[in-house]
């Protein structure tokens, strides 16, 4: 019928003669495919982030990508036009979505769209390593997903149109899969991940030749079981306490009180480190010292780590005078959880022992700092200082202010003057810097003020700055942060050198049965912020602003009794502390219950749990199993049907194994043009053997008789060609059979078949 | 060429000759021809080749390779009626189908049979006539009968034209249309001797012309026999399916602007099956197909744009380059579709 038409039909020059109609419809199928399996796999992520409406976003998204991909390859003569214009579409919605006030017509970005896409990037990741799960889709991490969306149709859609290679859309999509399995393996859907790899098989079908579909189906479906079933059969290398896990949770920047209240914030507290301490009671452990208050928030001084300097001798306490007592503390500390190149150390430390990696101290904040080190795992005993002024040196201290320490009286100009005021009216008639300090301290501990994590950030005064300390006084809610720097800036502006100390407060103690002290530990929610006053003789001196958490140092009393029960947020319920090692009171962080109790705690956020190597680890030994396996019921099968008479199943066996070991085949080549390709390969009696095959096949295949092919030729052949290969074919075709993706792999360049004689 | 007789194979086909008097007549002929033409294989196995078909044969090249010389050795090896009619401008179409004439005796017309009624008619440059002539010729072929002042002549059987022209680039020749390029079964090429060749040649062919010494070795009903015989030869399925999806892939090639007719792909598989013969088999290969596919199809495909037939120098696809190409990205059928 066909000939009939086109007889004497000229051939014309329309190139959409030959991309025709049901090419295109493919193609479209293929697009929808592909936003169905990225619709599937996003909606996985429904166990991470909260609600729905972003599902919507990120379809948006992939559609207008792949569609603007799609249209533009129907106009285009060539392929690369719809990965460019997929490119292009993806580059403008995400602008139009998400900075259009900076781009031309909205669409085309600049160099300041480029910023604002920075700044809802730190927010977004900000976002994620801030909530619990599932997360509030804030703009920040839709502005993730999306951009994650827009790249993974884009790739998608270069890989199953420019490259060719449909099978490897796979990749992006499992990307996507595992992201829930980066925060917890037990947040993956497993019936999301079945209909994803149902539509991943669908694009398989869709472009391979009927040939290949058997394949893809086999290899798709035994990938998939292993893939389902693996992570059944692994519990147990599943981590007990996420807190053993590798990843840390608690990271610190370049200024640590940045994410503080994010960090108390997250509910769900992790172990960050554990110590000894030859000293009576627990220790609070500095981080660093936040000096500079002149620009918008407390921050540390540009930190000068002298490299050279030794972790055995670590300079003096500034200031602190001959005449104060002083006592000599060992303490060892064991971090586990935490990732910041601080090292928690009591103050002040004198020697630090066992450290990996190169630290150096830094002499004002006597802060323990490297730049390519982290603390994270460091097991070290550091030797300090514990000193303990009396009350009478304090005072005598007066209102000395050393020189030098300007820098400590610093405040920003827009420093809002009700602390100032606040500060003269609550020292009232307090004459030593050390009464106005204490008064200081009343004012918040025994005062109107409670203790709220929550607070700030809902009434939009969270954070160190200038600027929010007038609200904390005036909401009289807040945490460590704002406590601390609130006196810190109060204090300067009494003409007492401060600062704020960001580091842990003691923790819990652990004792055994016999109820003696085995070691303290210290979570992420011990994280804590206080200020720290220099008196003149003495140096510096920790005060203890925040109502219910940390202790009140024993050269600092409190005027007024402090409550039995901490002062603290009252949505968040107290545990009792049972096994506190001090006489004041060392609240242990407040949990919600249901987290507490969870013992194979997630983790929150953008930390990785270990459970997700275990996933990709099943994927990936799935993936490198079954193309074997399926090869393999492949070879017995044709096996069979050869000793059965079938010189056809001989014949395509040789060819797949010949393909297999990188020898260039093709199915335009005839069985002689094969055979003479082959014959380079084989020793003589394969070549013997070859020869009796292919007259079998040519027999069977052209004179359609009956070849009678010896089982036996068969097995002499794919011998010998094995045995030329060398090793590394050899195990490269066991692994990865080439023969099963050919449908899929980019065809071979024919190796220039025979011409004929003209 | 190999000549292996193919073992194992003993035939579902009923030769009408033998296999072993088959194959030694066609060798008789081939070694009768190359007495004349020397060191040419190639186009001496092709030309008998097209002529076990019952195809026409486009002997094209520059003048004095041979051309004429083998088409006169092939037709004196055979022995039947042959004639020669020999191209110019002023030739008359009934120059070549003969003419009605008055008979005074018995008043009546009588018609004058031309040089066409014969087994095998040599058209020696056959470009050098009128489109008229050309086509009263080729007409001939298609049809096998001439039509004179109304009446019909059948031609005789077998009956086959060995054509020769020069290339359509020199002067005084009016190119071939392609309709009646369709009609040669195949277009082959001489090509210059080699040096060997061309020497023993000058000392051979100095005095007297080798040509007269060439003997009958077939009579013209052995050459009906074998021409049976070739027709028996089985083409599988398989085949088939080859032979065809290479004439799709020219209808779909870009570089072609004119692809294979289903005439050329019946003309293929026929051929093919001369081979197969040739060669001893009794069914076809899908080798045959791909060693004939440029002499059976590269005369009928028209190449797009500047890519010339033939001239390989100026365009990156000339019309035989391209059938290559499309011959060896031709998946070739095992055939398992076709014994279901």
């Amino acid at each position: 019928m066909r000939l009939g038409a086109n007889r004497d039909q000229p051939k014309t020059w329309d190139p959409s003669a030959s991309t025709g109609g049901e090419n295109l419809a493919s193609d479209w199928v293929m697009s929808g495919l592909i936003l169905l399996s990225i619709g599937l796999a996003a909606a996985s992520l429904h166990s991470v982030v909260a609600d729905v409406a972003w599902w919507f976003v990120l379809m948006l998204v992939a559609t207008i990508v792949l569609a603007a991909g799609g249209i533009v390859r129907s106009f285009a003569r060539h392929k690369g036009w719809g990965t460019l214009a997929a490119f292009l579409a993806a580059v403008m919605t995400m602008t139009l979505l998400f900075s259009p006030q900076n781009a031309l017509l909205g669409l085309i970005p600049t160099f300041d769209t480029l910023g604002t896409f920075r700044e809802i990037e730190a927010a977004g990741s900000e976002s994620i390593a801030t909530q619990g799960i599932p997360a509030n889709a804030s703009q920040g991490i839709v502005y993730l997903l999306c951009l994650g969306v827009a790249a993974i149709a884009f790739v998608m859609d270069t890989l199953a149109f420019a490259a060719r290679a449909p099978a490897f859309t796979g990749v992006p999509l499992i990307v996507l899969l595992l992201v829930p399995s980066f925060v917890n393996a037990e947040l993956n859907d497993p019936f999301l991940f079945t209909l994803t790899a149902a539509a991943w098989v669908a694009i398989l079908l869709v472009r391979s030749r009927p040939a290949g579909r058997a394949t893809a189906l086999g290899i798709a479906s035994v990938a998939l079981a292993s893939a389902l079933l693996l992570p059944l059969v692994l519990p147990s290398v599943q981590p007990r306490t996420a807190s053993s896990g590798p990843a840390g949770i608690v990271t610190t920047g370049i200024n640590p009180i940045v994410n503080l209240g994010d960090d108390l914030r997250q509910g769900d507290p992790s172990l960050a480190l554990t110590y000894t301490t030859t000293a009576l009671t627990g220790q609070y452990l500095r981080l660093t010292a936040l000096d500079d208050f002149t620009g918008t928030a407390w921050a540390p001084t540009a930190i000068e780590v002298i490299p050279e300097n030794s972790m055995d001798a670590i300079g003096a306490a500034p200031g602190l005078g001959e005449t104060v007592p002083r006592s000599e503390v060992s303490t060892d500390i064991v971090v586990s959880n935490i990732g910041t190149q601080w090292l928690p150390a009591p103050y002040a430390p004198a020697s630090v022992t066992g450290l990996v990696g190169d630290w150096g101290w830094e002499p004002d904040a006597l802060a323990i700092r490297s730049d390519r080190s982290n603390a994270r795992g460091q097991e070290y005993t550091v030797r300090s200082v514990l000193i303990a002024p009396s009350i009478e040196q304090l005072t005598a201290a007066g209102t000395i202010v050393e020189p030098g320490l300007e820098r400590y009286l610093q405040v920003p100009d827009d420093l809002p003057a009700v602390v100032g005021a606040t500060a003269t009216e609550v020292v009232a008639e307090a004459t030593t810097n050390y009464d106005k300090a204490l008064a200081l301290q009343d004012f918040f501990r025994a005062g109107e003020f409670t203790y709220s994590e929550q607070a700030p950030v809902e009434q939009g005064y969270d954070g160190s700055g200038a600027s929010v300390l007038a609200a904390f006084l005036e909401a009289k809610s807040g945490y460590c942060v704002h406590f601390s720097s609130a006196m810190a800036s109060m204090a300067r502006t009494l003409g007492i050198p401060a600062r704020v100390a960001v580091g842990f407060t003691p923790g819990e103690a652990l004792t055994d049965d016999s109820g003696r002290l085995v070691e303290y530990r210290v979570t992420t929610m011990n994280l804590h912020a206080w200020p720290e006053l220099y008196f003149a003789g003495i140096g510096w001196v920790r005060f203890e602003p925040t109502p219910g958490r940390g202790a009140v140092p024993e050269f600092a009393p409190q005027a007024q009794d402090d409550p039995a029960t901490p002062d603290v947020d009252e949505s968040v319920p107290i545990p009792a502390t049972t096994s506190a090692p001090t006489a004041t009171p060392s609240a242990a962080p407040s949990l919600p219950p249901e987290e507490q109790s969870a013992p194979g705690a997630t983790t929150p956020g953008a930390t990785m749990s270990v459970q997700w190597w275990w996933v990709a680890l099943a994927i990936l030994v799935a993936l490198l199993v079954a193309p074997s396996v399926v090869r393999a019921v492949r070879r017995k099968r044709r096996e069979a049907e050869t000793a059965r008479g079938s010189a056809l199943a001989a014949w395509d066996e040789l060819r797949d194994l010949a393909d297999d070991l990188g020898l260039r085949t093709s199915d335009a080549r005839t069985p002689r043009q094969l055979s003479g390709d082959l014959a380079d390969h084989l020793d003589d009696d394969g070549q013997r053997a070859l020869a009796r095959l292919r007259t079998a096949l040519e027999t069977e295949a052209f004179a359609e008789q009956t070849g009678n092919p010896d089982p036996h030729d068969l097995t002499i052949v794919c011998r010998s060609l094995r045995r030329r290969a060398g090793i590394v074919r050899r195990l490269v075709a066991a692994l990865f059979p080439r023969s099963l993706f050919a449908s899929w792999l980019p065809a071979p360049s024919p190796g220039g078949s025979a011409t004929p004689a003209g | 060429m190999p000549t292996n007789v193919q073992a194992g194979s003993d035939g579902a086909l009923a030769p009408v000759m033998p296999r072993d008097v088959f194959y030694a007549k066609t060798r008789a002929i081939l070694t009768s021809v190359e007495t004349v033409i020397d060191g040419k294989r190639e186009a001496v196995e092709m030309a008998l080749t097209v002529l076990l078909a019952e195809g026409h044969l486009l002997i094209e090249d520059v003048p004095g390779v041979g051309k004429t010389m083998l088409a006169r050795a092939l037709a004196r090896s055979v022995d039947c009626s042959v004639s020669r009619i020999q191209f110019t401008p002023d030739l008359l179409p009934a120059d070549i189908t003969g003419v009605s004439v008055y008979n005074q005796a018995t008043r009546e017309f009588e018609f004058k049979p031309g040089p066409v009624f014969a087994n095998i008619v040599i058209g020696d440059e056959i470009n050098r006539a009128s489109p008229k002539t050309q086509s009263a010729l080729l007409e001939s072929m298609e049809e096998g009968q001439v039509t004179v002042d109304g009446r019909s002549y059948q031609l005789a059987t077998p009956f086959i034209v060995v054509a020769t022209q020069n290339p359509i680039e020199m002067e005084g020749t009016y190119p071939l249309p392609e309709a009646q390029r369709d009609r040669f079964m195949a277009r082959i090429s001489m090509g210059y001797p080699d040096a060997g060749a061309e020497l023993a040649m000058l000392r051979t062919r100095e005095t007297s012309s080798p040509l007269l010494a060439v003997e009958p070795v077939v009579t013209g009903s052995d050459l009906a026999d074998m021409i049976a015989t070739t027709r028996s030869v089985y083409a599988s399925r398989a085949v088939e399916q080859y032979a065809v999806a290479i004439a799709q892939a020219t209808r779909e090639d870009r570089e072609l602007r004119l692809g294979a007719s289903p005439r050329a792909t019946l003309q293929l598989v026929r051929a093919s099956k001369a081979r197969a013969a040739l060669d001893g088999r009794d069914f076809v290969l899908p080798d045959d197909i791909d060693a004939l596919a440029i002499p059976v199809l590269g005369h009928r495909l028209i190449a797009a744009r500047r890519a010339g037939a033939g001239s390989s120098v100026l365009s990156g696809g000339s019309v035989p380059d391209i059938i290559a190409r499309i011959v060896a990205d031709t998946p070739v059928s095992l055939g398992s579709a076709g014994r279901a």
